[in-house]
């Protein structure tokens, strides 16, 4: 009995081929931890190892599958798939080649949908700072959502009965399908292009996790964040939440919750003017009653009933001061005259004549009063100013008194 | 006249106008010509709301003669 000696491809192709025709082997499900995960961002490829307790097995998910997955595989994740088992030639080992693979214990679109909230709340694009404040009295709201759902003739509704100034810019796109996130993503990039809204509002009815699935979309929710106009997200019910909710200026409940968060009530709108208008009359009649009172006043004072009687007060005055003027004149006249009197007595009891009348003479010489007899000598021409005239004199003889002799020689003067 | 008509302009002016008149720090004049113009813009607004009707306009509209 000859030996067959095979070549390792032989053998390699042989061991595949056995593989491939098991029936057992040509769909396999399996339930394991991934592990070693390498996502192939050019190729799309995914290669992994799946493993339990005890056993480990490679696995590869080829792009074609792999685009279709609802979430991001992860190591330590647990995941249900379903493949076929074969064998990398090459390598000679055997591996599964995964056609689908769902998320253990969750779904996959749950899964999908925390994945990306997770992702993008860490880029922030649901934080407040980011939140556009909605206008008070916008001009055009805009509605994205189906043409034939309920949530348009909800929002169509409560607008017309709040806010009928509004204009509705209507953007009918599909809400669920394949197509749908990409019409949604296109209408707030649209509208943004156009400018041609103050808000938006983004939505539809309740439904399921998968109805709901094109608003968890990530290009929409990254057209959400960029858009410059307010969005608000109006998705299913109350407990319904999507990332479109979260990335959205503001999340309403309900379509209808969105279009009263959206528009103010014109009932309060009625309610401001009101106020406004009985502001304005209270205002103008407050302002009217009190220059009114201020014009009263103005009139109740004297000078406006009787515009003379200030010049009287004028004259009375005028004579009060006049009058204090010619008595202050006076008085001071008086006590003038008086001190002149005195002057005048004193004056007079000084003058030179007077002396001369009562007998004294002045001699002079020259016109000077001769003071000294040893001043004028013998012979000289002098003249004795008496009262009633002046004597011509020459000089016989100056005869100087003795000087202890003087009061008594005065004395004598005095007798003659 | 309807369609240059901003109530959100009108009501904003008309709230400054009551606020001016508040203060009172205005004449008697200004005060009066004030409030002639407030009772126009209130008298217009109320016109407004009490006439609207809604307009719905579809996108493909809008685009169609923008793009």
């Amino acid at each position: 009995m000859a030996l067959t000696i095979l070549s390792i491809s032989q053998l390699n192709f042989y061991v595949k081929s056995v593989l491939e025709t098991n029936e057992k082997l040509r769909s396999v499900y399996l339930k394991g931890e991934i592990s070693n995960l390498t996502d192939h961002q050019r190729s799309g490829h995914i290669y992994l190892t799946l493993k339990d307790e005890k056993s480990a097995v490679r696995a590869v998910m080829f792009a074609g599958s792999a685009k279709y997955l609802k979430f991001r595989p992860e190591n330590g994740m647990t995941v249900l798939v379903r493949g076929r088992v074969s064998l990398y030639e090459a390598t000679g080992a055997y591996q599964v080649y995964i056609d689908d693979m769902q998320p253990d214990g969750i779904g996959a679109l749950n899964l999908a949908f925390e994945q990306l909230k997770k992702k993008l709340s860490a880029e922030g694009l649901f934080d407040e700072a980011y939140k556009k404040p909605l206008p008070t009295l916008p001009k055009k709201i805009s509605v994205i959502t189906s043409p034939t759902g309920a949530a348009v003739q909800d929002i169509s509704r409560i607008l017309k009965r709040r806010y009928p100034i509004g204009e509705i810019v209507m953007c009918p796109v599909l809400v669920q399908g394949d197509d749908a996130a990409g019409q949604l993503t296109d209408a707030v990039e649209k509208l943004n292009r156009l400018q041609c809204a103050d808000v938006i509002i983004i939505g539809r009815g309740g439904g399921s996790i998968e109805d709901l699935q094109a608003f968890n979309d990530e290009t929409l929710a990254r057209a959400i964040f960029a858009s410059k106009i307010p969005v608000i997200s109006a998705v299913g019910h109350e407990t319904d939440f999507t990332i479109c909710d979260f990335v959205a200026d503001v999340r309403a409940s309900t379509p209808s919750a969105g279009a009263e968060l959206a528009t103010p009530d014109l009932q309060t709108m009625y309610a401001d003017l009101a106020y406004f208008q009985e502001k304005l009359s209270e205002r103008i009649h407050s302002r009217i009653t009190f220059e009114r009172r201020r014009l009263d006043e103005l009139s109740k004072a004297n000078v406006l009933r009787s515009p003379l009687e200030a010049v009287d007060h004028m004259r009375i005055r005028l004579d009060v001061l006049s009058r204090s003027l010619m008595l202050a004149y006076s008085a001071k006249l008086s006590e003038e005259q008086k001190k002149f009197a005195g002057i005048n007595a004193k004056l007079d009891a000084l003058s030179p004549l007077k002396i001369l009348s009562r007998g004294y003479s002045i001699t002079m010489r020259g016109g000077e009063a001769v003071r000294s007899v040893q001043s004028v000598g013998m012979d000289e021409n002098i003249d004795v100013i008496l009262s009633d005239g002046t004597l011509k004199c020459k000089v016989i003889l100056p005869v100087p008194k003795k000087s202890t002799e003087t009061k008594g020689t005065t004395g004598n003067e005095k007798d003659f | 006249m309807k369609k240059t008509f901003d109530y959100e302009k009108s009501v904003l002016r008309l709230e400054e106008i009551v606020q001016l008149l508040e203060n009172g720090e205005l004449s008697l004049n200004q005060s009066i010509k004030l409030f002639e113009e407030g009772t126009k813009l209130s008298a217009a607004c109320y016109d407004f709301l009490d006439k609207a009707e809604q307009k719905i306009t579809l996108i493909s509209e809008i685009s169609d003669t923008e793009e």
